[in-house]
């Protein structure tokens, strides 16, 4: 104990004091940095042996992390990506059925009756017969539009998702690597926090992936499963993978690097994959079949209805629609082939009797818009439609909710995560303060030890 | 709780976009006048508007139809007044005729007036309209009656579908009005007349009087046939025409929003907006004093 104590308690203090600021100045300096985690310097008193010196150490710094707060960050960031990609692929397909906005099929569907009417008072006006021809092409040709345009989606949700599960196998890949550098760090006597910083956030974007679950195996290696097959273990990565079941439904596998795969296509559930396959293998699928079973509803109806009528030269039985189906009805209606170029086959008629100018037929026709023909008889053809439309709404509607509710939570989530791990300037500053004045206070001890020496040596 | 500088940047942040997208949506709707822009803004109604959509054009439709099929009607009804006129100048000639001894000159003049009469109630048969001829049923495309007064055409009904299931028939028989289908042949009844006059045969020139009565009666019931047809699709018409209103003002509730309506709310989110945005300065402000406090 004395004077040169002193000094070494100066010295003490001021490298605890410069960590302090050293520490509050990579908070500062990292405010806004994605995935950083607010550091405390941690100090503590200098024990050396059984005797008190009253020195002060540095201890290392302590990392401000709460795992139960991530996982839930990264669970909400998984539904929140979810319901993003789906509210996405949903605004597509209801962009194809806004009647509202001109498009849609009511138009060419009205227009299609419309012309069978038109047909009824004038069956004998050629005009009126090509006109009835015009709107019938028209009306499949839309169809088949439409048909075309959810399958090109389809075949773009796919694209979508395969470019994300390269995504996850990079983030996998690099979030192994870094698992093994935390582990030198570590047992070279580092902290290794930049490192823990950088392989949080990546999980944070693997988890807007896709659902995971992450562990911490006794080493503090990181070993993550995604969609229930493990993806990262240690230093190792397995890939993902995207493809197609026989039957053209998304298939998603995780690849092991001994070759192994598992198919976890069912437990994908979260993520932008969970939410992608969502609306590809249940929203475009539903309404896939709803549009086929309107084609093939409408265009059964009208066939039967116009072979059971003849054309200007005597002869029935023609149907106006090509049809298969109802499976791919829709992208395969067209106008029969028989019709093409030939506007006096048009059945206007009901017989031979009443041509040219007898036009049961053609009311029969035009009446078929009012008649339950579609959707097992139940429902009319408008009907029909604007149950689809109603059905797309109604998905699209709950799919803006969810973005918004699971938006919510998620920045609930992060906030909570924040309020343990981010970085508060005012706090910073604060900190700064304290740390500047302590240096200051320790630099005085130091002078004041300095000159009770120098006065000392100066009496000898 | 703790708050992270982060966490009150996102705060500001969701905020802004929040009073953002509440505006636009707003604006949207005062701008275009619809309240409901894509089916996901209210999908029951979305629905309903087709059905109500779809309600409009097939009233439009049957509107159509009857204006394109009165006017054949019409014609019709105007036509066999004239024929009328033609068997009413007949049963005059015949009764003239019967009644009292002829000279060769007088005889001959009726016999050329009854020849063209019957001209022209050939003319007036075969009639056309705006879809062919009137009176051939549905053999519209050629004249049903040759200049003897053979008939051609048939008796079948051309009809047209003018309500939802309300089809009625639109044509007028020429069979029934102008053949034996209606119960007197009426252009042979006048050949036997100008035989009659011809032969000065008064018998029969007294039996046509009745014959040209029966059918004046005759051509008169096809008359008055027509004449309750144009009263049923007036009737049609003025039933549409208000159904059409009705149906717009159901499809406007259902759609389109009241534009008083819409400039509040674009209004009220205007102020929301400026709010939110007045805010984050604030908040902004406060982080930067806080680090100039401590300069």
């Amino acid at each position: 104990m004395g004077i040169t104590n002193l000094l070494g308690l100066a010295r003490d203090a001021l490298t605890a004091q410069g960590f302090g600021l050293d520490v509050t100045g990579q908070n500062i300096a990292n405010a806004s940095t994605p995935g950083y985690v607010k550091r405390t310097a941690m100090l503590e008193t200098r024990a050396v042996g059984t005797v008190t010196y009253g020195g002060v150490q540095t201890a290392g710094i302590a990392r401000s992390v709460d795992h139960f707060l991530d996982a839930r960050a990264y669970e909400a960031g998984s539904f929140s990506a979810s319901a993003k990609s789906r509210d996405g692929a949903l605004t597509q397909v209801e962009g194809l059925f806004n009647d509202t906005a001109g498009s849609g099929l009511s138009d060419s569907l009205e227009a299609l009756f419309g012309s069978f009417s038109a047909l009824a008072t004038n069956p004998n006006d050629p005009t009126a017969r090509a006109a009835t021809l015009t709107s019938a092409d028209n009306f499949a040709a839309r169809v088949r539009q439409t048909s075309g345009q959810l399958l090109t989606q389809r075949q773009d949700l796919l694209t979508q998702a395969q470019a994300t599960a390269s995504q996850v196998t990079d983030l996998a890949s690099r979030i192994a690597k870094l698992n093994a550098k935390v582990s030198e760090a570590e047992v070279a006597g580092a902290d290794g926090s930049d490192l823990k910083d950088q392989r949080d956030n990546l999980v944070g974007e693997l988890a807007e992936k896709i659902n995971i679950h992450v562990f911490t195996d006794g080493g503090g290696k990181l070993v993550i499963a995604a969609a229930g097959a493990t993806l990262v273990e240690g230093n190792n990565a397995a890939g993902l993978t995207v493809g197609t079941s026989p039957s053209g439904a998304m298939q998603i596998l995780v690849q092991r690097s001994n070759g192994t795969t598992f198919d976890v296509t069912a437990q994908t559930t979260a993520g932008t994959l969970g939410g992608l396959r969502e609306a590809r293998e249940t929203d475009l699928v539903a309404v896939s079949q709803k549009l086929d079973q309107f084609a093939y509803d409408v265009a059964t109806a009208v066939n039967a209805r116009h072979a059971a009528g003849v054309g200007l030269d005597g002869l029935g039985s023609r149907a106006l629609f090509t049809v298969a189906g109802p499976t791919g009805a829709a992208a395969g209606i067209a106008l029969n082939a028989t019709m093409v170029g030939h506007p006096e086959y048009v059945a206007a008629a009901a017989s031979a009797a009443e041509l040219p100018s007898g036009s049961t037929n053609a009311i029969a026709l035009a009446r078929l818009a009012d008649g339950n023909v579609a959707t097992g008889n139940t429902r009319t053809p408008i009907e029909a439609y604007s149950d689809l439309v109603g059905d797309i709404g109604q998905r699209k509607m709950s799919s803006a909710q969810n973005v918004n509710l699971r938006g919510a939570i998620y920045s609930q989530a992060q906030s909570m995560r924040e309020s343990t791990s981010g970085v508060s300037m005012d706090e910073e500053l604060i900190s700064l303060s304290r740390y500047q004045r302590a240096y200051e206070a320790a630099s005085k001890l130091f002078r004041t030890a300095d000159e009770l020496l120098a006065n000392l040596i100066r009496e000898i | 709780m703790r708050i992270a500088d982060t966490t009150r940047f996102r705060n500001i942040q969701d905020q802004v976009t929040r009073a953002q997208s509440a505006h636009a949506d707003a604006a949207r709707q005062a701008s275009s006048g619809l309240r409901v822009g894509a089916p996901s803004d209210d999908p029951v109604a979305a629905a309903q508007a087709l059905r109500v959509a779809h309600s409009m054009a097939r009233t439009a439709t049957f509107r159509s139809t009857i204006g394109s099929v009165r006017g054949d009607v019409e014609l019709a009804e105007s036509t066999l007044a004239g024929a009328e006129d033609v068997m009413q100048r007949l049963h005059d000639i015949a009764l003239g005729a019967s009644s009292g001894t002829l000279d060769p000159k007088e005889q001959a003049a009726m016999a050329t007036e009854v020849a063209q009469l019957k001209e022209q109630l050939v003319a007036f048969a075969n009639q056309k309209g705006s879809m062919g001829y009137l009176f051939g049923g549905t053999k519209t495309q050629a004249a049903p009656f040759s200049p003897s007064g053979g008939f051609t055409g048939d008796d079948l009904d051309r009809t047209a579908e003018v309500g939802h299931g309300v089809v009625m028939t639109v044509s007028t028989s020429g069979a029934k009005a102008f053949t034996a289908a209606g119960g007197r042949d009426l252009f042979s009844d006048i050949d036997a007349l100008y035989t009659a006059i011809n032969a000065d045969d008064k018998a029969n020139m007294l039996a046509s009087v009745n014959r040209m009565d029966e059918g004046g009666r005759q051509i008169l019931a096809a008359r008055a046939d027509a004449g309750i047809k144009v009263a049923r699709l007036d009737a049609a018409d003025a039933t549409h025409e208000q159904a059409s209103v009705t149906l717009a003002t159901q499809r406007h509730g259902l759609v389109e929003i009241d534009p008083a309506q819409a400039y509040s709310n674009l209004a009220q989110m205007q102020q929301q907006l400026e709010a939110a945005v007045a805010v984050s300065k604030n908040l902004i402000d406060t982080l930067a004093s806080t680090t100039a406090a401590l300069r």
